[in-house]
């Protein structure tokens, strides 16, 4: 059985915490506290809490105070005030100013208290559920948003995943917390080259100069991304990732020099070491080349660089590949090498993890005798998976 | 009548919550007639002492456990004097809180009787 939400009553007369306590208790687990920074201590140590039901007038701290210190460190729960008659003039400032859900008159009788409480507790339930709702519904977007790039690009990808394997690492090797946000700008940062037509990323993937048309295309592809990803709730973090990422893209020579550009924060440096050296890599550069031209552009951070070479120092010439035929694959494995079609079309990109889906793809299209078999795989996971 | 008020709380504070009910608003109600003498005692030095912000203090304090458990008439009293001790005119009005408070003991002890008796 769930455990029933928790409600806390403060004020600083101990008869009245005591009816309080008694009176929300027959619905919810109370804790109580005698003055605000009580309060805001029990709100840190044995939160969550559903609802906060605070007197007005207390000694230090009054109720205003204190809820709106609540709402600004545990904006999820539900502020009641009450108060008394007295201080009507109080209780709608905090209605309309302080936002608080409601106010109760002293003394309250039991029953609107507690119809009240009830409705606080399910204002903070319905909040949870349409974040969480919200939440779900993004994941499973970018899920299909991703799915449909690795379907029609699946080199773009390929090195998507490389970038947010190896900004993953970086962000250890940096002691930076890797959230969700830089999870999703390393996927995002490769959505553009779905517009590429397979020539033009076929060139850029091999570094080969392009005429001015097809570099302007390529060019665009960061506005792409955030076009795409604009005004999808929650994702402004990662469209301001994006943007910081554009602004001072070094292939953006076209870029006016006068356009300001905001410091970048470490998981726009750790994306922009990531998306530069999985580029470069792409296109055949080896790792210490790729290392060596990172150190030259000065847009590339410093710190991140040398925890990169710290990281490559670790990896390099201990590559491990092994070839297998697709009715050897298993789910978990790492593909070493792009698995391309006996036609030549790219259906795999290099350092994609076989996923039961993409698994049962390889399984129909091998039946057509459609792939170029062995595949490789790299079998030094823990070494090198990350890293490219 | 405050006692009437007095008699509505206790019994929308039991509800039908029974025996036990009856207990926990019995120790709600011992609690308050422990408090209050103390309560009306730290009005009453702050006021003599001229210090209006502690009288007020006191008297606000005093005013809400007296209206908690329905007493009215001494949260009336209680209010009025925080009123004039925030005003800078922490008048010393013992006499008539005590009175007043000897009514609340006096109709509490009957509302508890009853119920007790009456479940």
């Amino acid at each position: 059985m769930p455990e029933q939400p928790l409600v806390l009553v403060v004020d600083d007369e101990a008869t009245t915490l005591e009816t309080l306590a008694y009176q929300i208790g027959q619905d919810f687990r109370v804790m109580t506290a005698e003055n605000g920074p009580a309060a805001l201590d029990a709100l840190a140590a044995h939160g969550p809490f559903a609802a906060v039901v605070s007197d007005q007038k207390m000694p230090g701290m009054d109720g205003l105070e204190l809820l709106e210190k609540v709402r600004e460190k545990h904006p999820d729960t539900v502020r009641l005030l009450h108060t008394a008659q007295t201080e009507l003039a109080v209780a709608v400032s905090a209605i309309n100013e302080g936002k608080v859900f409601s106010f109760l008159c002293k003394p309250c009788p039991t029953d609107d208290m507690r119809r009240t409480v009830r409705e606080a507790v399910d204002q903070y339930h319905t909040v949870l559920a349409e974040r969480e709702m919200l939440e779900r519904t993004l994941q499973t977007s970018l899920h299909a948003l991703f799915s449909w790039m690795e379907m029609v690009n699946p080199r773009a990808f390929a090195r998507a995943e490389r970038i947010r394997d190896l900004s993953q690492v970086l962000c250890r090797e940096l002691d930076l917390p890797y959230t969700w946000h830089i999870e999703v700008a390393a996927m995002a940062s490769q959505l553009g080259a779905v517009t590429l037509p397979p020539t033009v990323m076929e060139r850029l993937n091999r570094g080969f100069p392009l005429p001015d048309d097809e570099q302007k295309m390529t060019n665009a592809l960061p506005e792409v991304a955030a076009r795409l990803l604009h005004g999808i709730p929650k994702l402004d973090e990662v469209v301001d990732i994006m943007g910081a990422l554009r602004a001072t893209d070094p292939r953006r020579p076209d870029l006016p020099e006068e356009v300001p550009t905001a410091p970048a924060t470490p998981p726009v440096s750790v994306l922009r070491a990531a998306i530069e050296y999985q580029a470069l890599v792409g296109r055949g550069v080896t790792v210490e080349g790729a290392l060596a031209i990172l150190e030259r552009n000065p847009d590339q951070d410093p710190t991140v660089l040398e925890a990169l070479s710290r990281i490559l120092g670790g990896v390099l010439g201990s590559e491990n590949v092994r070839a297998v035929r697709v009715n050897e694959l298993e789910v978990g494995m790492r593909i070493a090498e792009d698995v391309i079609s006996v036609n030549g079309v790219t259906l795999v990109g290099r350092g994609v993890r076989v996923s039961p889906t993409l698994l049962e793809r390889l399984i129909e299209v091998k039946r057509n005798a459609q792939v170029a078999e062995p595949i490789l795989i790299d079998v030094s996971e823990e070494q090198t998976a990350h890293v490219g | 009548m405050s006692g009437d008020a007095i008699r509505a709380r206790v019994i929308d504070l039991i509800g039908d919550g029974g025996a036990e009910a009856t207990e926990l608003v019995g120790r709600i109600v011992a609690s308050f007639l422990t408090r209050a003498p103390d309560l009306i005692d730290r009005f009453g030095s702050a006021a003599a002492a001229g210090d209006a912000a502690d009288a007020a203090h006191w008297a606000h304090a005093l005013a809400g456990a007296a209206g908690n458990v329905g007493a009215t008439g001494l949260a009336r009293i209680a209010a009025d004097a925080e009123r004039h001790a925030l005003a800078g005119d922490p008048a010393l009005r013992r006499d008539e809180l005590d009175a007043a408070l000897a009514q609340v003991r006096a109709d509490l002890t009957t509302v508890m009787h009853d119920l007790a008796t009456a479940r």
